[in-house]
């Protein structure tokens, strides 16, 4: 190996020589052992891509040191049975000499021009060396890379009888594991100048290749992935380029037998180049440093890097940096002094490249911190940070992310970190317990193993320790969880277990911004949802019951276990209901006020759990007056809610009409809170309180008299002894008759008869009955219609009915008040209300005194005084007062003169309810003219009296 | 900092001893270690030489991409090779799935590496993904002659 010496150089030649190295790589003088191979870091970029290392004569002189002598012809015993020489072996294997080796070994190269990734290279023959020598510079590549490549691949560098399959595939480029070689790419200096140049796309293109210095990525043992492997950050470039063309590393088994084979998951391409290089040219990393003494006897130590010194405090200094047993090399004190002087080391660091990340340096570990919030919360924001080399920055090995959390190194009590106080210590506050350090920043949230001298640099602050996750900041109470703070306002504060703990701004700023605390929590991985209350937490028996207690827009927030295990357990909540301080509330996304009317119904339907009012007042009240009518949210079905908190299934439509469903409003409740609810049967509308029946109709209850009961035919009242029939208003006492709207309804026998007709319940006096809703007829009992005469049910009489009373007719009087033909409808004679006397008249009269002839039907009117007296005699017939109804049922037929003729010749004078025929046309003319034509009907209704000559 | 030869330090004294000298020193010869190892290789050429030329069978080639490294991001930016080939023409095609949503599907050129084929990074936005939580990805290669999927893993989406 040639050096070029310059002047600085000779400092290092000098010490060197004297047996200290200095800026350079120390070499392995017996090989590698497993212990010092790092997956993370298999070999530094400076070393892996320093190009000048070797020259051609370098190289020349290199590979002919590995073979001192070509076995060109193959002349050296085979070791194999019955081939006597490897030319015999080799003949047989289809690959007869001679054999060339790498020392020897020339190759006619075409030019290659410059591309992003390397530059061009002369066209020629040329030795391997030169091959080697060239592609290093072209593509800024070691050629001890390449050289170590070339032997790891096909053993090229040291066989002395290569075959030229190790020449075609040099390098292994474009060589697949179980797949033959690309030919595309063969040849000797295809292959090494591929390989160089897929070196340099890795570094100019990391995005674009699976392995990155800094990305955590798998890295498999072996091609086949049963055998496992590990998550590596790669820490330089040139070992994320190695794993980029090989992407296995050892396993422990290939690694324990570090020059021999492993088992059958190992790969041995990365550890074989590790080993190879170190062997042959020395360690693959640069430690480019040196800790100086200076020889003034001050004791004075320095950190030589870059040109510059830095002080090194105190030997805890360099324990933190893990450089306490790093070869201390005394200087003149005015050799140092002639150096310039940097800040002194401190624990603070970032590696000399341009990522600014910072480092903490403790114990021989180098932890990351994550953010300017955490130099604050550990009140190192005023020291000193420090750039360092590669070779210096991974002396400590990885810790890891910084925490807010150390141990106390003499024993196992946790501190949190909070800041500093108003003498510029760190505030160490202790947890209470693991458990609420885990809540604060997380289950698997890591700790800090301080030293112990660190440790007590800080230990004289010692603040309160915290007990809860409830924490308090600038007049705010938060929650802290996971490394984050929620806003927790009131009234969530009351619902969440203990006091507030103040903590330092750096703790505040520290905790990342977390939304609003929620009174729903569930542990993450786990299934239970606990809603906070009173400073505990009850568990929601299922999703139903979680759901009517979610309100809108809220949601379960995930927290971890020692969270979760820091709130007291209370009673399981299961219900859908909540008593506060008396009032009861039923839970559905908002919550509806039960009124006092319905506590007993809902409070035995759906036993309310006990809660705070700062846990309701989450929820919107519903504007919903809650009611004893319920239907689930997606379920067609309709319960009335009786007092005993049985649900009862109103089956149909009508009923629920007549119960007052509808008009008081059905409520809508989840399905599942429905189905909690016991059933019962359904409910009906003729009931009774166990005192006094009553029919419900409208919403609202009529007492029953035993007559009415009987003419509505209703037995087996529905006996509800819990109160529920309070919430139905008594109304009149129900009555045989009804009207709804035009239609008039007499109850009579168990039946109902309906008439749209006022004149027909004009005369059976029922256009005066209560307006009801005819549902509480239709719904139960068969009607017919209502008509103004009667047929017998028992006999063959008919009757004419009006205001109530019933007249029984004789075969004249039913024809001529027309009910020949008419409707008529059928009843028990005993169910007319009067005695029946027979209607006897002709002549009847309206309320204001009016009278009329009854005439087939019809009703005529007197046009004079005078032939009125005639018609009644003079006042002396008994003319019955009729209504307005039974009138208006006869049509108006004109007037009545005192002679009246029918369909024969015979005129009759009409006397008192009598007809007398008047003989001689002479007397009619003189005395009775003119004459009215009636109905023959009404002549045969009419008395006959004497004739009149 | 150039130091000068009349600027040499005095060197007073050394406490340990790092390292063996770098003064130029032969390169060793081949070691016994080599020389197994160079036999080794050979042995394996050989055997390689004697095993019949492979018939290239009328399906593909079944191969199992390798996901080196998920960053849940966001973006969402996966990593991943397939060993065992070595071309540039396949597409490397990433599938998120979840219960209940739409599968997210995404894909990348492959391309030949120096010794496997390396799929392009893929990344997926976070807006790309109908719903936050848990996510199952494979990874599948398909090109002309090859064709497989990775073993799943879950993703965590924010």
């Amino acid at each position: 190996m040639k050096k070029k010496l310059c002047a600085a150089s000779l400092l290092i030649l000098l010490i060197s020589s004297m047996g200290i190295f200095l800026f350079g790589r120390p070499k392995h003088a017996e090989g590698v052992t497993a212990g010092d191979w790092s997956a993370t870091r298999i070999t530094d970029d400076a070393v892996f891509f320093k190009a000048n290392t070797l020259n051609p004569g370098d190289i020349q002189n290199f590979l002919n040191a590995k073979v001192p002598t070509c076995d060109t012809n193959g002349t050296q015993p085979s070791g194999h049975a019955g081939y006597a020489t490897r030319a015999d072996w080799s003949i047989a294997q289809g690959v007869p000499p001679p054999f060339i080796c790498l020392r020897d070994f020339t190759q006619a190269i075409p030019s290659v021009t410059a591309d992003a990734y390397c530059n061009g290279i002369g066209g020629g023959t040329k030795s391997a060396a030169d091959i080697i020598f060239n592609v290093a510079q072209a593509c800024n590549i070691n050629p001890e890379v390449l050289i170590v490549l070339l032997q790891k691949e096909q053993t090229l560098v040291s066989d002395d009888w290569p075959w030229p399959v190790q020449y075609r595939s040099a390098t292994g480029y474009g060589c697949p594991d179980t797949a033959a070689c690309d030919t595309s790419y063969y040849g000797f200096f295809n292959q090494v100048y591929n390989a160089g140049r897929q070196f340099r796309r890795y570094i100019t293109q990391p995005d674009s290749y699976n392995f990155a210095v800094g990305r955590t990525s798998f890295v498999g043992y072996n091609p086949s992935s049963s055998c496992g492997g590990t998550n590596l950050t790669l820490e330089t470039q040139a070992t994320a380029a190695l794993y980029n063309y090989t992407p296995y590393q050892p396993n422990q088994a290939a690694l324990n037998n570090l020059y021999g084979s492993g088992d059958s998951c190992s790969a041995y391409g990365n550890r074989n180049f590790w080993r190879l290089f170190s062997d042959w040219f020395g360690s693959t990393k640069v430690d480019s440093f040196t800790v100086a003494l200076s020889d003034n006897g001050s004791g004075a130590q320095f950190l030589l890097f870059g040109g510059i010194k830095q002080a090194i405090p105190d030997p805890e200094t360099k324990i933190a940096w893990g450089i306490q047993s790093y070869p201390l090399v005394t200087m003149p004190a005015s050799y140092l002094a002639t150096i310039p002087s940097g800040p002194y080391l401190d624990r603070l660091t970032r590696l000399n490249t341009s990522d600014s990340t910072v480092f903490f340096m403790d114990g021989g570990k180098r932890y990351r911190i994550t953010s300017q919030a955490m130099l604050n919360a550990w009140n190192l924001n005023s020291r000193p940070i420090t750039n360092v080399p590669p070779g210096l920055f991974y002396i400590p090995t990885d810790g890891g992310e910084l925490t807010y959390t150390v141990k106390n190194p003499a024993n196992a009590t946790l501190y949190m970190v909070d800041g500093a106080n108003s003498t510029n210590q760190t505030i160490l506050r202790p947890f209470q317990s693991d458990t609420v350090r885990k809540a604060w920043e997380g289950d698997n949230a890591q700790y800090i193993n301080i030293s112990n001298t660190f440790f007590d640099t800080m230990n004289d602050a010692i603040g309160s320790t915290i007990t809860t996750t409830k924490l308090a900041y600038g007049g705010s109470e938060y929650q802290a969880l996971n490394g984050a703070k929620f806003q927790q306002p009131l009234p969530y504060a009351y619902l969440y277990p203990g006091v507030a703990q103040a903590v330092s701004a750096a703790t505040f700023n520290r905790l990342a911004n977390g939304a609003q605390v929620s009174q729903l929590v569930r542990a993450a991985g786990t299934n239970t949802v606990y809603i906070l209350d009173n400073g505990t937490k009850r568990a929601l028996a299922n999703p139903s019951v979680l759901a009517s207690w979610t309100p809108p827009g809220s949601s379960v927030e995930i927290v971890n276990g020692s969270y979760i295990s820091l709130i007291p357990d209370g009673a399981a909540l299961a219900t859908y209901t909540a008593d506060v301080g008396g009032q009861l509330y039923v839970m559905n996304t908002n919550k509806l006020s039960v009124p006092v009317s319905m506590d007993s119904a809902y409070r035995n339907a759906l036993p309310p759990a006990s809660v705070t009012a700062h846990l309701t007042d989450l929820y919107p009240l519903s504007t919903t007056v809650l009611t004893g009518f319920l239907k689930g949210a997606t379920t067609p079905q309709v319960y009335l809610l009786d007092n005993s908190g049985k649900k009862r299934h109103i089956e149909w439509p009508d009923k629920a009409t007549l119960l007052g469903a509808y008009s008081s409003g059905i409520i809508l409740l989840p399905d599942n809170l429905i189905s909690s609810i016991p059933e019962t049967d359904s409910p009906q509308t003729f009931v009774s309180d166990g005192t006094t029946e009553y029919l419900i109709e409208n919403g609202t209850k009529h007492p029953v008299t035993t007559p009415t009961k009987t003419d509505w035919g209703l037995s087996g009242s529905q006996v509800y002894s819990d109160g529920t029939l309070t919430r139905f208003p008594t109304s009149a006492a129900l009555t045989s008759k009804l009207r709804d709207g035009n239609s008039y309804y007499l109850v009579k026998g168990g039946r109902a008869f309906l008439t749209v007709d006022i004149n027909v319940a004009d005369t059976w006096a029922i256009d005066d009955a209560p307006q009801m809703n005819q549902m509480a007829i239709t719904s139960r009992l068969y009607y017919y219609m209502l008509t103004r005469f009667v047929r017998s049910t028992t006999d063959n009489r008919i009757f004419v009915v009006d205001n109530g009373n019933w007249y029984n007719l004789s075969n004249a009087q039913l024809a001529n008040l027309g009910g020949i033909g008419a409707p008529m409808m059928g009843l028990e004679p005993t169910s007319a209300p009067n005695s029946i006397i027979d209607w006897t008249s002709i002549v009847v009269k309206d309320s204001t005194g009016k009278n009329y002839v009854i005439d087939n039907g019809t009703k005529r009117s007197f046009q004079s005084p005078v032939i009125q007296n005639q018609w009644t005699g003079n006042g002396t017939l008994v003319v019955p007062t009729v209504t307005n109804g039974f009138l208006n049922l006869l049509p108006n037929n004109g007037t009545i003169e005192r002679a009246i003729k029918g369909s024969s010749p015979a005129i009759y004078s009409a006397e008192s309810a009598s007809k007398r025929h008047i003989l001689y046309s002479s007397t009619y003319n003189t005395s009775y003219a003119p004459y009215a034509t009636v109905s023959d009907t009404l002549l045969n209704a009419l008395a006959t009296g004497s004739d009149i000559q | 900092m150039a130091v000068h030869a009349n600027d040499k330090p005095k060197i007073t004294s050394v406490t340990t001893t790092a390292s063996p000298s770098p003064t130029p020193t032969p390169t060793p010869g081949p070691t016994n270690q080599e020389q197994q190892d160079t036999q080794a290789h050979k042995d394996e050429l050989a055997q390689q030489n004697q095993q019949p030329t492979p018939v290239p069978s009328s399906g593909k080639k079944s191969v199992t991409p390798q996901i080196t490294s998920v960053n849940p991001g966001p973006p969402v930016s996966i990593h991943a090779f397939v060993s065992g080939i070595f071309e540039n023409t396949g597409t490397c095609t990433a599938t998120f799935t979840k219960a209940g949503y739409t599968s997210v599907v995404k894909a990348s050129a492959a391309s030949a590496g120096a010794t496997t084929t390396d799929c392009a990074a893929i990344t997926v936005a976070s807006t790309e993904f109908p719903a936050a939580g848990a996510w199952t990805l494979v990874l599948s290669y398909s090109s002309p002659t090859s064709e497989g999927s990775s073993a799943s893993q879950t993703v965590t989406i924010q």
